[in-house]
Parts: structure tokens; C-alpha cells; sequence
């Protein structure tokens, strides 16, 4: 080493000593600042979360409020009520001690001619007409009411006192439901149509292209940027790096499906189903066209008004800055499953597997910046992605016979794509996966 | 109580406030003054260690315990510095000086000099030069990887560099009584 080179690093090794371990106090306010823009974090990730749980309660209440109408128009036109009046009460004293029986009617038979024994060994012992207490019991379809008048011991007499009348003096009624008799209905029904709302996790698997470089991945060379690949809080020199994250997917439709014997069912329908995930970019540009800058991102690199700003040279200034871009993929569906029955009484329980068609409708990057601006990216020949896909499907549909022909539908199950949502020829791959619960009600017709 | 870094390292990875409240306690004062070197301005200093601790709460995961925190910490923070400065190395590109001798001898030295003086001073260099004497002298690296980092030739590297020493020598020759308001001129 020469003497000038020694002299040369003695002057670098005095900046380097000058600054080496100094510290110095940063202001309170950037700790403030950190400090918000951390919750603020946590409010985002929190705020996909609560849409999901808002439709789930949106869906519970509706459910419920459904149940409620549902049983009290049932009830209401089911049930007869059963009144009597002591007018024939003249000729004697009577004890108003009433006791009511309230009897199903699949014991009516059994329990009845017990009842019916019991009284008239009572009468018998005090005299009383056995036929009393038959004209005292009434029946409807669903259930079946019996009254027994007791009168003081010394003001019975062998005489026909009760009799039933429709004046209404007293009210009482009490709703046993036979589901028997309404089982047997459902378990001949063959075909069955309902709503369903469900909510998946939506993890999109994304796959970047070979490189990350911004030139490959947007179609332009600006000299400025090499191929690094690393992140950019591990290198001095951060490329262009993209990343899809994880988001939730939310469901609506109508299905359909068909008994194929007692055990097997082939169901389908039409649902829409709009699925969210995070993007997130390290660079934008800004062009002299857009009053916003633009998200680097590959999905945008074939829409026309980003490729002629571009092509055009109308770039003012690439940067470096991380942008979070929220996704939200909208798909009609068309699923095709079949199922077997395990369980096929007032509970039901199926396994099922299946296909799903996915008709790809487009995808909006929405961000919370106001300086960056929002893409969307339609279907169709310049898209990165497939007008239709295809996804497996696989379930346990658990169910619940609520009322004569309804049943409550809850059915946990995962999907996984098959193919790419993009085309052969993009630069970027995303295979979605998660696992869901759909919820739903059904019509045995 | 002061926690070791493998339990901030841990509460941080859960989120936990407090933790990254230590967390940024315990390095921030090591870090704000590579943020002061990089940028002309307090403010820009302060939005650089501000993005540079929240890049380091949102990678942490990704720190290897095998190295060094502090060292992690300060390569996100000279990242962070030259992503500010890289948009404003596009607007006013780096070119070629020339070849610059050094005009002014082995012999001179800043020990007479405060550290906030020294500060100043590489302050006001053009923003090139600035950055380019901040990678090379102070941290250490070589002209071609810096020529690598910034995606400028090593010819330019070492022109601005040199231009940079120039400056400096000039300065610390000038004397001892430099006008810092002056600072921002270049």
C-alpha cells in the first residue's frame, strides 16, 4: 500500500471513527407517528374481518327473523283453541278446580283410555256419568287437547254439566308438534332448492414471474433497475418485488339439487361470490397523464391507458414507495357436486365433493392512499386473467329439519383451484385456496 | 427492566406494543444520526427513521438471529435513506466529474471539528456526492458495489466521490468557521 493510499484512508478513517457510535435523541413525535401508523395497521387487517363478521350476523338475523315468521304462521293456522263455559253450572254449585291435560296425539290411544279409567272409577265411586268426560276432549290434526272438570264431591250429581261451547271464557293452548307425520313428507320429497351465503378464506398462492425486475414485469426498460430479486429490507438495492397476501371471500347464490335414490344427491345452482386479497408493491410512477401515481404491479401491465402513459414517455418519476392495494376479484359460479347421505332423519348429514365453474368478472385494486391511483382489471383479451377457471370442492353438509319442509344448512368445506386464474401467457400465477362455511336454507319440495 | 433483544425480537413478532416501544427506545438514538447523514433536511430524517422502524415491526419475522440486530436495523435504515434519495437521483442524474486530484495533502485532519459541525458539512454536499461519501467513507463500501446499488457506473462512483472529498477538504481548509446555515445550497 502506498503512502498516498495510506493517507487516503486515513482520511475516510477519521469520518468513519467521527460518526461511529454516536447517538443522538430522535424527536418524541417520530415515536408518535410510528406509533399511529402501527394501529392504524391493525385497524386495516381488523376491518376485513368485521365485513366478514357483518355478513355473518346480517345472515343469523335474517335466518332468525325467517324462523320466527315461518313457525308463527305455522302455529297460527294449526292451532284450535279450546274453550268451555260453566252457563250449564245452574243447577249446582261447581268448584271451578279445572285442570287441563294437554295430550300429543300419537298417546292419545294409550293415555287416553288410562285417563279415561281413572275417571270413571271416579265417577263410578261418586256416581258421576262416565260420558262426561268424553264430550270434554277435543282434537285437532296436530294436537290434541283434553279437559277435566272436577266438581266439589257433594255438588256432583249424574247429570250432563259440562258442555262444551265456543264461548270464550278461558284460553288455553299449548303447541305439540308432530313431526313424525312431517317427516315422512320430507324423506319422499326428491328435489330441493335454497339460498346459501358463505365465507371462505381466500389465500391466492400467488407465484411471481422469473425475475422481478421491473422491465420484465411491466414491459418497459428504464436502465435504472437491475434484477434483484431480494427483499428490499435485506439488500441495499430493492427491485421491484410484488406479493399477493391472504384475504377473505364472501358468497350468495341459489342451489338446486335432485335425491338420487335414498342416499345420493346431485346438487347445483348459480352463486356470485367476491374474493379479497392484498397486494403489495414497492414502487409507483408517476406519469405527467394521471394526476394519481401508479401502483408497479404485473396485473396492470396490459391495461391500455397505463401501457400508453408508458409508451409515450410520459414518466416523470419511478419510486420507491410501499403501497398495500386491495384486491377485490368478483366471480360468478356455477358448482356441480354430488353427495351421500350418511345421516337422513331430522339431522342430516352429507359428504360431498364436487367442481365449481368460476366466470371470471373482473378485479378492482382499491387503495387507502389518495395519491395512488385505483386499477381495475376487467376480463377479456388484454387481462392477465382466464374468462373461466375451475375449482374442486369438498364438503360435510350438516342439516337441520326446523320446520315441515325447511331445513337450516351449515357446510364447512375447502376449496382448491385447478388451474391458474391467469393465462398461460402471464407473468404471474395464483392458484386460490381456503377453507369456507356456507350457511343456508333449503325447500323440500 | 431492560428486555434482551431475543425477547423484544419475540413480543415484537406478536405485536406487541410495548415491546416495539422498547424496541425503538433502545435503538433509535443509534439510528437517527445515519438518518440525519442521508438527508439535507431534520424533517426528511425523521420520515426516514419513521418508515425504517415500521419496515423493521413488519420484517422481523424475517430477522435472523444468527446475526446482528443492530446491524439489521441499520442496513433498513441506509435502505430506507436511499430509496428517499434515489428519486432525486433520477431527477438530477449523477454524472462524471472528472478526474479530480487531491489538491490539498494527506495531512489534514476534522478532530478539531464537533460532530454536529461534521454533520453539516456532509450536509451540504449535492446529493450525489452526499450519498456517494456516506456509502464509501463512512460505511465502507466498495466503489463497484455502490456502482452496483445505486445502478450507476463505478467511473461515476468514484468521480462523485471524489468530487465529494474535494468539497470537504476545501471546507475543513476554509477553516474553522463555516456558514451552516448555509446548509441546502447545493
Amino acid at each position: 500500500m502506498t503512502g498516498r493510499e495510506n493517507s487516503e484512508e486515513q482520511f475516510e478513517n477519521q469520518w468513519r471513527d467521527a460518526f461511529d457510535q454516536f447517538e443522538e435523541e430522535a424527536p418524541k413525535q417520530v415515536w408518535s407517528e410510528i406509533d399511529r401508523e402501527l394501529t392504524y395497521s391493525d385497524l386495516s387487517s381488523y376491518k376485513s374481518k368485521v365485513v366478514y363478521y357483518r355478513w355473518v350476523a346480517a345472515v343469523v338475523l335474517l335466518m332468525a327473523a325467517s324462523i320466527v315468521m315461518l313457525q308463527y304462521y305455522s302455529f297460527k293456522d294449526n292451532i284450535q283453541y279450546v274453550s268451555y263455559s260453566d252457563n250449564s253450572m245452574e243447577e249446582g254449585p261447581v268448584i271451578e278446580n279445572t285442570v287441563k291435560l294437554m295430550i300429543p296425539l300419537e298417546v292419545k290411544s294409550k293415555e287416553l283410555s288410562g285417563v279415561s279409567n281413572f275417571l270413571s272409577t271416579i265417577g263410578d265411586s261418586f256416581g258421576l256419568a262416565s260420558k262426561s268426560e268424553e264430550e270434554t276432549i277435543e282434537s285437532t290434526e296436530s294436537f290434541f287437547t283434553s279437559q277435566i272438570v272436577m266438581h266439589e264431591v257433594n255438588s256432583l250429581r249424574p247429570t250432563n254439566e259440562i258442555i262444551t261451547t265456543h264461548q270464550d271464557k278461558y284460553l288455553y293452548y299449548l303447541p305439540v308438534y308432530n313431526f313424525k307425520k312431517q317427516r315422512k313428507k320430507a324423506e319422499s320429497s326428491k328435489y330441493y332448492a335454497g339460498l346459501g351465503v358463505g365465507s371462505n378464506s381466500f389465500n391466492p398462492n400467488y407465484q411471481g414471474g422469473a425475475t422481478n425486475s421491473l422491465s420484465d414485469n411491466l414491459a418497459f426498460s428504464p436502465t435504472a433497475y437491475s434484477a434483484v430479486r431480494d427483499e428490499a429490507s435485506n439488500t441495499i438495492a430493492p427491485n421491484m418485488r410484488e406479493d399477493m397476501a391472504s384475504g377473505e371471500s364472501i358468497s350468495l347464490g341459489l342451489n338446486f339439487g335432485v335425491k338420487l335414490g335414498n342416499r345420493w344427491t346431485l346438487e347445483s345452482g348459480v352463486q356470485y361470490a367476491r374474493a379479497e386479497a392484498i397486494t403489495k408493491t414497492n414502487m409507483v410512477v408517476e406519469t405527467t397523464t394521471f394526476q394519481e401515481v401508479i401502483p408497479a404491479t404485473v396485473q396492470g401491465k396490459n391495461i391500455p391507458a397505463f401501457e400508453s402513459a408508458l409508451n409515450n414517455e410520459t414518466v416523470v418519476e419511478y419510486d420507491y414507495r410501499d403501497v398495500n392495494m386491495n384486491n377485490q376479484f368478483e366471480f360468478t359460479s356455477v358448482p356441480l357436486k354430488a353427495g351421500y347421505l350418511i345421516l337422513n332423519n331430522k339431522f342430516k348429514l352429507e359428504v360431498n365433493a364436487g367442481l365449481i365453474a368460476n366466470i371470471y368478472m373482473g378485479n378492482k385494486l382499491t387503495s387507502n392512499d389518495d395519491n395512488v391511483a385505483d386499477l381495475t382489471i376487467g376480463p377479456g383479451s388484454t387481462s392477465p386473467y382466464r374468462d373461466l377457471s375451475f375449482s374442486g370442492l369438498a364438503g360435510v353438509e350438516m342439516g337441520y329439519q326446523f320446520m315441515k319442509d325447511f331445513d337450516i344448512i351449515i357446510e364447512p368445506n375447502y376449496r382448491q383451484s385447478i388451474n391458474s386464474l391467469t393465462k398461460d401467457n402471464s407473468s404471474f400465477k395464483t392458484n386460490p385456496s381456503g377453507f369456507g362455511l356456507m350457511t343456508g336454507l333449503r325447500y323440500n319440495f | 427492566m431492560e428486555f434482551s433483544d431475543e425477547e423484544l425480537i419475540h413480543d415484537c413478532i406478536k405485536g406487541k406494543r410495548k415491546a416495539q416501544e422498547e424496541l425503538y427506545a433502545k435503538y433509535s438514538s443509534r439510528m437517527y444520526p445515519i438518518a440525519l447523514r442521508y438527508s439535507k433536511m431534520q424533517q426528511e430524517a425523521e420520515d426516514i427513521l419513521q418508515e425504517a422502524f415500521l419496515k423493521v415491526f413488519k420484517n422481523i419475522k424475517a430477522f435472523r438471529q444468527d446475526s446482528s440486530l443492530v446491524y439489521w436495523i441499520k442496513r433498513i435504515v441506509i435502505n430506507t435513506a436511499l430509496n428517499h434519495q434515489r428519486s432525486k437521483l433520477y431527477l438530477y442524474p449523477m454524472v462524471d466529474v472528472g478526474d479530480l486530484k487531491n489538491q490539498y495533502g494527506p495531512d489534514l485532519t476534522i478532530s478539531n471539528f464537533s460532530y454536529k459541525e461534521l454533520l453539516e458539512m456532509i450536509r451540504r454536499l449535492p446529493t450525489g456526492c452526499q450519498v456517494i461519501f456516506n456509502l464509501y467513507a463512512i460505511e465502507g463500501y466498495k466503489h463497484h458495489e455502490i456502482a452496483e446499488q445505486l445502478n450507476i457506473s463505478e467511473g461515476t462512483s468514484k468521480s462523485q466521490y471524489a468530487r465529494a472529498k474535494s468539497l470537504l477538504q476545501r471546507w475543513i481548509l476554509e477553516n474553522n468557521n463555516i456558514d451552516y446555515d448555509r446548509a441546502g445550497e447545493f
